[in-house]
């Protein structure tokens, strides 16, 4: 019998005890040492995050359509390392991007590897791509902004997104998109998925979706019918006067609500292009001028409220006033009039107001050019709104007096002018101005807006008392251009002038403004018409008042207001004159 | 399956018979050489196979195990081949989901652009309408009866000059 072979299976136990050991260490290496790494890499290699970009939200009018709304889109991009054919892709693809082809060769030649052929690709074309399965061309999915309105659709207020850091239209620029960026934007979300080696999903593999939050819908005050007619009187206004532009606002008195703020400032390009509207920057908030005479609506409010001035006063009225050296006119040449306050504003007499306003004083004068809203925000929630130039009292001097009681020497935007006038239309109340009604989820819940400030500026007889002299101005004074037939509208006219910024002083420019509001016993709007530089008149009265006239019937008519009572109209001393 | 130990019985002392089959590890198993022992030892019985009882095959446990594992398998199958209908007809959904959001977002669109003020606007005008140069208001008393009375004087849209492409007068 033979001996096993103890030696030889000796060898073989070793060889095997070792090859055992060695297996042993190399699964410590891969499961413990090296697991961590080795799992990330096993993940990055089949597993897949694609982001699911929050659906923007949309901005609504007052009635729910859309200003502005988002839809899905495509970003087309290419990977320059497995495009295999430049110029013959290029030829495919420029007629569906409506490119020209050497533009897309370009971008699709070197070994750079991602570069984006096309941003915000509509869907449908976005598809025919896709159908031409060239090597090299991928698709990210994203979001595009429409505005449908146009340059017609309040596009000061609503804003436009632009390119921002990440190369996409992602970046909110100017009005409500900027403003409620946040509230918009809602949430990104994303979704992990296993894709095989074809690339394609594996069927139950992971699956894991977080859902995007789609942003709130913002419900604004706008009126699109009113918004369309304001943008279209003040184009006709701008061009026919030679105007450098103007602004148009038109508001509820009792609510404060915004129903339509349009601005034109002709730029030379055709307006209905989107990239040739500034949507950017909204004059109505962001910029100022010197109001003129629609000013005089608070001299006269403040003297009637503080008892300074009875209402049959008669005052002996120059056409001009000196003081400090520095002359004032009236608008026309006359001899000296027997004024009382009521006349003064009907004629809207310069000289008049100041020397109804040294019956004020500078303090009050200063304590009721703040209480109206001077030298602060409205708040009303679009960005880059200014309050305005309001000299602090201390740094007034003697002639003061002799200019701001007549729109002179301070700024105003326009919101602010036409706020006061609001406030007079209210009863004496100042309500915030608001432009946001509230937001709206997916679901259709709407949240209103914060209540908005209010504040008692003058008592309602002192407003109603104005009032009656503001209708005094449109049915027999600077304002008969504004006049309704059947309807009592109470508005004044302004004249401002344009300060020369670089030597001081004022240029020979004018701005020309009416506002006012219908009906006079019962306020449903207030309509504010500013025109920048006119060149063929310089007066409110001409240039604005008309078209107040136009748009108070059109709002009439779209908001059915009934007329309202006959104003009482204020004492006057120029009766039969 | 391992087979079943053999059971070995004593066997009477008053009947001894010859074995039937040798055992090697049989303890009573003894070499012919070897002496007998002075003092004879009490005979142990001789050890003996005893055959199991007969048990009758369990087929049924066979049976039944396998059409058990057979039906686990095959709801196992069904129930992958379902979640694999299922994953790939929620893939197919939610294509189809996408599409509808898409088309339901261009019609949207659509119909903002066509509420558009704008383009009603150039839509009337297209077709003769204009806007009202005086404003018809029309009272109404506490009764609620019209008085009639009205504010200017009615006057007819002026009509386009124009026929309107296929409509009708």
């Amino acid at each position: 019998m033979t001996r096993p072979p103890l030696k030889r299976l000796g060898a073989i136990l070793t060889l095997f005890f070792f090859a055992m050991s060695a297996i042993v260490v190399r699964l410590v290496f891969l499961q413990v040492r090296d697991a961590e790494a080795l799992q990330m890499r096993g993940e990055s290699q089949r597993m897949r995050t694609v982001p699911l970009p929050a659906m923007r939200g949309a901005i609504l009018d007052r009635y729910g359509r859309e200003l502005a709304l988002s839809l899905e889109a495509q970003a087309v991009y290419a990977d320059q390392r497995y495009v295999t054919d430049p110029a013959a892709e290029a030829d495919k693809m420029a007629p569906l991007l409506g490119v020209r082809p050497a533009q897309i060769q370009q971008q699709l030649t070197g070994d750079g590897g991602f570069v984006y052929i096309a941003r915000q690709v509509d869907q449908s074309v976005a598809d025919k791509l896709k159908a031409l399965e060239l090597p090299g061309i991928g698709f990210l999915r994203e979001s595009k902004r429409y505005y449908p309105s146009g340059a017609l659709g309040a596009p000061q207020v609503v804003g436009i997104m632009g390119v921002g850091s990440t190369d996409a239209y992602d970046e909110a620029r100017g009005g409500l998109e900027l403003a409620f960026n946040d509230v918009l934007s809602g949430d990104d979300g994303q979704k992990q998925m296993e894709i095989g080696r074809d690339g394609n999903p594996i069927p139950q593999g992971v699956d894991i979706i977080t859902p995007p939050v789609a942003g709130l819908d913002i419900v604004t005050t706008i009126d699109p019918q009113l918004q369309y007619q304001a943008q279209l009187a003040l184009e006709e206004a701008v061009n026919s006067n030679g105007a450098k532009g103007g602004t148009i606002i038109m508001m509820d008195p009792k609510t404060g609500e915004v129903l339509a703020m349009a601005t034109y400032y002709p730029t030379g390009k055709k307006k209905d292009n989107l990239s040739e509207v500034d949507r950017t920057s909204n004059p109505a908030v962001g910029n100022v001028y010197e109001p003129g005479s629609v000013n005089k609506v608070i001299t006269a409010s403040a003297v009637i409220e503080e008892n300074k001035v009875p209402l049959n006063e008669v005052f002996h009225v120059p056409d001009s006033y000196t003081t400090y050296g520095y002359t004032i006119h009236d608008a026309e040449s006359h001899p000296t009039e027997r004024m009382m306050l009521g006349d003064i504003i009907t004629h809207s007499s310069n000289v008049g107001t100041i020397l109804v306003a040294h019956q004020l004083g500078p303090d009050l004068m200063a304590t009721y050019l703040a209480k109206y809203g001077y030298g602060q925000v409205t708040g009303v929630g679009l960005p880059g709104e200014s309050a305005g130039l309001l000299p602090p009292r201390y740094s007034w001097s003697g002639v003061s007096m002799a200019n701001l009681p007549i729109g002179q020497g301070v700024a105003v935007t326009p919101l602010q002018m036409v706020n006061v006038y609001a406030t007079v239309a209210n009863g004496g109340v100042w309500t915030q101005p608001q432009i946001v009604k509230g937001t709206m989820d997916a679901a259709g819940t709407f949240r209103p807006a914060e209540a908005p400030a209010q504040r008692r500026v003058v008592s309602e007889t002192t407003a109603r008392t104005v009032t009656g002299m503001l209708a005094h101005v449109v049915s027999s004074g600077t304002g008969t251009a504004a006049e309704i037939p059947g309807y009592w509208v109470a508005g004044k006219t302004g004249t401002g002038k344009v300060p020369d910024p670089v030597n001081g002083g004022y240029l020979d420019k004018y701005v020309a403004s009416f506002i006012g509001f219908l009906p006079a016993s019962d306020p449903q709007i207030v309509i504010g018409v500013i025109i920048d530089q006119p060149t063929t008149y310089i007066y409110g009265g001409l240039v604005a008042a008309p078209v107040f006239q136009q748009l108070g019937k059109q709002a009439i008519a779209r908001m059915r207001i009934p007329p309202g009572e006959h104003p009482d109209f204020p004492p006057s001393a120029m009766h039969g004159r | 399956m391992s087979t079943p130990a053999r059971q070995v019985r004593a066997r009477p002392a008053s009947k001894p018979r010859a074995r039937t089959t040798p055992s090697r590890k049989a303890p009573s198993h003894r070499s012919p050489s070897r002496k007998a022992p002075a003092k004879r030892a009490p005979q142990k019985p001789p050890l003996r196979v005893v055959r199991p009882a007969a048990k009758r095959k369990p087929v049924a446990f066979y049976v039944m195990a396998v059409a058990v594992v057979g039906a686990m398998v095959f709801a196992l199958a069904a129930t992958n081949v379902l979640l694999a209908q299922g994953a790939f007809r929620m893939r197919a959904l939610a294509q189809e989901q996408a599409q509808l959001r898409q088309l339901n977002g261009e019609l949207r669109l659509n119909v903002a652009g066509l509420i558009t003020s704008n383009r009603i606007a150039q839509e009337a005008k297209r077709i003769g309408l204009v806007f009202p140069d005086v404003i018809e208001v029309v009272h109404k008393n506490g009764s609620r009866e019209l008085t009639g009375s009205s504010i200017g004087s009615p006057k007819p849209a002026r009509i386009s000059t124009s026929p309107r492409p296929g409509g009708t007068e």
